[in-house]
């Protein structure tokens, strides 16, 4: 698709401080991986500060996404992994920044999740999976692909951050 | 009665059920597509197109008792030309069954993602911030 890959071995420095300060008190209640009805996970979030709306929101999406039972897709999904879920929740309070447009949360039929962007030119997928997690990105108006472990999710959506604003 | 083992022609559409939880905007292309995640899996089911056709099938048809669904048709050549296999793999319930088989990179998926139509698109049962996108597209 792009003409470029990226490699380094190991994640820059964050490049920006949090303008979000963010204190998680709770983690996974229960989930039984054999439940054929998909127990509902339960990931409590504190909010040190009034979070940017998007954030708020993303949550919101991303315990409705829980709910799904095993087939939720119609063919044979697994239901979203406590694991997983987790996961993606550390990885937006890191990168809560109050401008950036809300990403898309989609559940994964491997039981993980993706969070997505497609703006400016720009589709940046970050995929929380047993099966394949990682960053993707493509960059269309520099025709350059990057693929990178799960690790440079942050820093891949702070280098491009401007260009997933909600503008 | 197609042959489980007749080719699958370039224009046959493949459609795939998308749980509207798996929609997504582009803002790039101004409109909803099924995420890049749809597409992951190495043996990813869907229905084929000529067969419903063969049987006097509408493709909605595959959404029976599936309202919050919608249908994806990506057409066999461009699975193909990615190095994928299409079989014909009918079940008792559903003789359009098939599989697309191979390896999905990140690029194909989204590719292949990218490259969907919606057959049918279940507007309602969209995400609250897509289905206003979409309306919002509509209007311009």
């Amino acid at each position: 698709m792009g003409d470029q890959v990226i490699v380094a071995e190991s994640p820059p420095k964050t490049l920006t401080d949090r303008s979000l300060q963010v204190e998680r008190v709770a983690l996974v209640q229960a989930w039984s991986t054999t439940s054929s009805t998909g127990e509902p996970t339960v990931v409590k979030v504190k909010l040190g500060q009034q979070p940017s709306a998007w954030l708020r929101s993303a949550l919101q999406q991303i315990s409705a996404l829980t709910a799904l039972a095993a087939g939720w897709d119609s063919y044979d999904a697994k239901p979203v992994s406590a694991e997983m879920v987790m996961e993606a929740v550390e990885f937006l309070i890191e990168i809560a920044y109050p401008d950036l447009a809300r990403p898309s949360i989609v559940p994964l039929a491997d039981g993980g999740l993706q969070v997505e962007w497609h703006r400016n030119g720009i589709d940046l997928e970050v995929t929380f999976s047993d099966e394949d997690a990682g960053v993707y990105v493509v960059d269309r108006n520099k025709r350059e692909t990057v693929e990178r472990p799960l690790s440079y999710a942050a820093f891949e959506v702070t280098r491009l951050a401007a260009r997933l604003r909600d503008t | 009665v197609i042959a489980n083992d007749a080719p699958v022609a370039d224009t046959t559409e493949l459609f795939r059920r998308i749980h509207p939880t798996e929609v997504v905007w582009d803002a790039d292309e101004d409109r909803p597509r099924p995420s890049s995640g749809v597409f992951k899996k190495i043996d990813m089911s869907v229905h084929i197109g000529d067969v419903l056709q063969d049987a006097g099938l509408e493709p909605a048809s595959t959404l029976e008792g599936r309202p919050n669904h919608s249908l994806a048709a990506l057409t066999a050549g461009l699975v193909t030309s990615e190095e994928q296999l299409v079989k014909r793999s009918p079940q008792p319930d559903d003789i359009s069954h098939g599989e697309v088989l191979g390896k999905k990179s990140r690029a194909r998926q989204l590719l292949f993602a990218r490259a969907a139509r919606f057959e049918v698109l279940q507007e309602d049962a969209l995400d609250p911030q897509v289905r206003a996108k979409v309306q919002e597209a509509r209007t311009q």
